[in-house]
């Protein structure tokens, strides 16, 4: 049992890897069977991401490494000192975001079941699913440069081909096509940051650069690559031209696990300027550069959203937006990294966005399943030509509303928790932060006051029937969790957001986790 | 009426006529007088009374001067939209008996086989204080209501 | 018997504190409505008018339009009410601290007066009428363009809090009451804290939807706005909660800028038991609530006609945005130089 234990970094990646490539010959035996399959891989990645969690509390970090003696013998001993295999870290920061990509591919895989069925290549579908499931723990949990790399290209792939599922007239073509080639050169640029630091320091395990880091002139080019790739796969302003396409023209389910594949490259954002460069680079000016980027996120991407006519790309430009949030609230942290100022607020700024990302990921990936919900019934994603559907589709109306009030922060939804945070720690950095910050959340209310006006109220235009129940049960499971962070916000910041941020602000820790010793 | 029916009246109309509030449909030339009770001279906010302009909110109609046939369709449909209880007061001698436009080709003559009318007030235009009556007699009516439901 | 006292009070105290805000906030709208008419020349209903209003909207018809939305457009008025009684229990009711209070709570209380707006707003969508939407979309015009000055004024105030005293919460309204910001601030940041004064007095006269910034329920305009579908009961609670809002303003406005007690006066000359004092102070600060409401609500419903939607934007981005942004470099320059 103790053996099992230490290898569960390992199974979360490969058991939707293996599942996944397992699906299309058990589709081709029966589709109830198929549903069972990966319903049953995604719940049992559930379990084991929270399994995990329950891990990196009780225990620190856990580190595995692929192929090694055992699974802790991070630095082989003829190796001179030198970590040469691919070593998965996962600290409370990883562990949370795995956590928060499991819960969301697990709602949508369930909604898919309906939303999907009946379309051609269904096994196709359930297989890249799991694939980008698969991409996505990857990413957050290995503690190796390239390897990021790796399942970066799994992820975008994966994707790519799961916008362009349902092809209609080329239109999502074009978008994973978009998709495909902005994915393509921000990876490329980072391979790029890779290899000069390979070149430099002839590792390329997260911790051994890092110990090993003089923040010469070529390092500070490496910082930019990574932050710029990193930020476009991220999908924040100015490089988030990709983001309207591509979460709006994917299928119900992909574009709320698509809001996950972002946060994962939002947290090796994180993860290189807190871990990789930390204390030694010049924190503030990457603080500013953070925070900079948030403002114009949330600025750009609120206001583009208010006029968008389209209900899911209206929904995709509140994606950037609320990024900006998050970019905001660790972006502060980043920049009082190491000052007094760091315990007094920047502490809980970190601790605000972190939230942010788990409670993002929750109520917008329930208001891109209740417009994929009202698209399935409709066939059409014009706000225009929608309305009364509150009449009928009773569920999808009261997920819609709780959704919306989430993402406008309104107590006593989660939203407003990890709001609050933001407000009451950004402000005492610069003022006018909170005060941009505020004005936006209002912003976010007015556009979906406005979709909720077009597309669920008025008289009833269309005789239509309420969803089915596998949709239903998936908007429920990230219900459950919104109302459970709304009314207990405390219970996630001891056990989930809290160790994550420390985990995150923490480079020596974790140094030292891989490395051993001091 | 059955008993608790008369009681259950009753007391509605006895809230009712401490707060009346009356729709804007002022039309026609019997209006001209009213003008006066709405504002400082007459002052009939100091008894509860206000105007609203939604039929929806509304207790009382009053029906001022005049209605052609056209405008008596709307009328109908106002005082279907308007919540029960309610009162409709017919002001000037044209809802009475056709008034002064007694052989007109377009003109309703009598408002009462339309609507149910409680009150009639009876002038070319009523005086602001024919007003003020209208609403005491029906005060009066509903204090008597009271009594008698009170006595059983 | 300690625990039975605070189980009774837990339980009693909201019940209270609503109570309070509904019974004087219809004394409030009476008084009003006298004022009124008494500038106007007229002579103005009794002072129980409000309550007879009521009593006659509770025996009304309910009636509920066949392209409404019924749940939904039951539910509003009763969640809007909910809302401005829990807000209610954030502040401090004169010399009695809040009932809820924490680390955040201006924020708390800066997004809990959004959310009657928000229901009665989607009451309005609900209804399904054409004019209550008009209302409906005018009121979330109204609510985006009041956003950016209440923000910058609660957060100049708390930032002004925290650079004097550091180990305080700063947004608690506690720090507000116990340190009143006239005390604290000099010549400039006494101008700018005057300037913030002026904007949240406009601020609530338009979160109430009172002349001048009644554009949402504008009567004659479009046959009440959002209100257009509500009757009987319904509406009933509608103008409950209306009364209910002037109450959390003037006690939201009071405890952020006029915190005074009066019996720290009296007793320089006379020895006060607590009961005493107690009640001199509560009654000291329905008097303060009737001020800021006659400011509010009274004054600008008699001198001001009737903004349009665009002129409402104008003046809340432009003129009134600009003034809070200058109120705020007052107080940072007030920090930073000392003057």
């Amino acid at each position: 049992m103790t053996e099992f234990i230490h290898h569960i970094p390992a199974l979360i990646i490969v058991i939707p890897l293996l599942w996944g490539f397992a699906t299309p010959l058990i589709g081709r035996l029966s589709k109830k069977g198929m549903y069972a399959w990966v319903v049953t891989a995604l719940a049992i990645t559930e379990a084991l991401t929270i399994a995990q969690i329950y891990l990196v509390l009780t225990q620190g970090t856990q580190v595995y490494v692929m192929g090694g003696a055992t699974y802790n013998t991070t630095i082989p001993p003829d190796s001179g000192g030198i970590p040469v295999r691919i070593i998965l870290t996962v600290d409370a920061f990883s562990a949370f975001m795995a956590f928060t990509a499991a819960t969301v591919t697990l709602a949508g895989g369930i909604y898919s079941i309906t939303s999907e069925e009946g379309t051609s290549g269904e096994s196709m579908y359930y297989t890249l699913l799991l694939l980008m499931l698969s991409g996505m723990l990857g990413m957050v949990m290995t503690g190796d440069l390239f390897n990021f790399f790796v399942f970066l290209e799994i992820n975008s792939l994966a994707s790519a081909g799961l916008i362009a599922y349902r092809v209609g007239k080329g239109i999502s073509v074009e978008a994973a096509f978009k998709y495909a080639i902005i994915s393509s050169v921000g990876a490329l640029i980072y391979l790029f940051g890779v290899g000069i630091l390979y070149g430099e320091y002839d590792a390329l395990n997260l911790a051994m650069v890092a110990s090993r880091m003089q923040f010469t002139g070529l390092d500070k080019v490496v910082m930019a690559l990574f932050t710029v790739a990193l930020a476009m796969k991220a999908g924040s302003v100015p490089l988030h031209y990709w983001v309207p396409d591509a979460y709006g023209k994917a299928p119900g389910a992909i574009s709320a696990i698509l809001v996950t594949a972002s946060q994962a490259s939002l947290y090796a954002l994180f993860r290189v300027c807190f871990s990789l460069f930390g204390l030694g680079s010049n924190t503030l000016t990457t603080g500013w550069f953070l925070i900079s980027l948030g403002l114009l996120s949330m600025f750009v991407g609120v206001t583009m959203a208010l006029i968008q006519t389209d209900i899911k790309r209206l929904m995709a430009y509140h994606a950037i937006s609320q990024t900006g949030y998050m970019l905001l609230g660790v972006g502060v942290g980043l920049a009082t990294l190491g000052t007094a100022a760091f315990s007094q607020y920047g502490l809980q700024a970190m601790e605000g966005g972190i939230f942010h990302i788990i409670n993002h990921a929750m109520y917008k990936g329930l208001l891109f399943l209740t417009a994929g919900a009202v698209i399935y019934r409709l066939g059409t994603s014009d706000l225009n030509k929608m309305g009364g559907l509150a009449h009928n589709m009773k569920y999808t109306t009261v997920f819609f509303m709780i959704g919306a009030l989430s993402i406008a922060g309104i107590p006593p939804f989660n939203g407003f928790a990890s709001k609050l945070m933001i407000y009451e720690s950004t402000y005492l950095f610069n003022p006018i932060l909170s005060i941009i910050a505020i004005v936006v959340s209002v912003l976010t209310l007015a556009s979906f006051v406005k979709v909720f006006h077009s597309a669920f109220m008025g008289p009833k235009l269309y005789d239509v029937k309420e969803v089915p129940k596998a949709m239903l049960v998936g908007m429920a499971i990230l219900t459950s969790l919104i109302i459970l962070f709304g009314l207990f916000p405390n219970i996630a910041i001891q056990y989930l957001v809290g160790p994550a941020a420390k985990a995150l602000a923490n480079q020596a820790a974790y140094i030292s986790s891989v490395m051993g010793g001091a | 009426m059955v008993e608790t029916e008369k009681k259950v009246m009753a007391r509605k109309l006895g809230r009712l006529v401490r707060a009346v509030w009356i729709f804007n449909w002022f039309n026609s030339c019997g209006c001209t007088e009213l003008l006066p009770v709405v504002s400082s001279r007459y002052d009939m906010e100091r008894f509860g009374l206000i105007i609203v302009d939604n039929p929806k909110h509304a207790d009382c109609l009053i029906i001022t001067g005049y209605q052609t046939i056209k405008s008596i369709k709307r009328v109908v449909r106002i005082y279907n939209q308007m919540p029960d209880p309610k009162v409709v007061m017919a002001l000037g001698s044209c809802p009475i008996t056709g008034g002064m436009y007694w052989d007109s080709y377009n003109t309703i003559k009598r408002l009462s086989d339309y609507i149910p009318v409680h009150m009639y007030v009876p002038g070319c235009p009523p005086r602001p204080e024919a007003v003020f009556q209208a609403v005491g007699l029906l005060v009066e009516h509903v204090r008597k209501l009271k009594e008698e439901v009170s006595r059983k | 018997m300690m625990y039975v006292l605070l189980a009774l009070y837990i339980i009693a105290a909201p019940f209270i504190v609503g109570a309070l805000g509904i019974l004087y906030g219809m004394v409030l709208k009476g008084i009003d409505r006298k004022l009124t008419a008494r500038m106007q020349g007229r002579v103005g209903p009794p002072l129980r008018q409000p309550f007879y209003d009521v009593l006659k909207l509770l025996e009304k018809e309910c009636i509920i339009p066949e392209n409404a939305v019924k749940w939904l457009f039951n539910a509003a008025p009763l969640i809007a009410l909910a809302a401005s009684i829990t807000t209610l229990l954030y502040l401090p009711i004169g010399p009695f601290p809040p009932l809820f209070s924490g680390n955040g709570d201006l924020i708390v209380i800066l997004y809990l007066l959004e959310v009657p707006c928000l229901a009665i707003l989607a009451g309005g969508f609900a209804a399904g009428s054409p004019y209550s939407t008009v209302g409906s979309q005018r009121e979330m015009v109204l609510m985006i363009s009041c956003e950016f000055p209440l923000a910058a004024a609660i957060i100049a105030l708390a930032w002004k809090y925290s650079s004097i005293y550091p180990g305080l919460k700063a947004f608690s309204l506690t720090t507000f009451v116990n340190n009143p910001i006239w005390n604290n601030v000099g010549v400039l940041g006494f101008i700018g804290v005057g300037i913030l004064l002026i904007v949240m007095l406009a601020l609530s006269t338009s979160g109430l939807g009172r002349l001048p910034f009644d554009i949402a329920e504008a009567g004659t305009e479009i046959s009440g706005g959002m209100l257009v579908e509500y009757t009987g009961r319904n509406l009933g609670i509608l103008y409950i909660n209306d009364a209910v809002r002037v109450v959390v303003f003037a006690t939201l406005i009071n405890a952020m800028f006029f915190p005074y007690k009066l019996s720290p006066l009296i007793a320089n000359y006379v020895a006060l038991p607590l009961a005493a004092s107690l009640t001199i102070d509560f009654l000291f600060y329905l008097f303060k609530v009737f001020l800021i409401a006659f400011v509010t609500v009274t004054l600008m419903r008699v001198a001001f006609p009737r903004y349009r939607v665009d002129d409402v934007v104008k003046f809340y981005w432009g003129i009134a945005g600009l003034a809070t942004l200058a109120a705020l470099i007052l107080i940072v320059m007030d920090t930073f130089f000392g003057w």
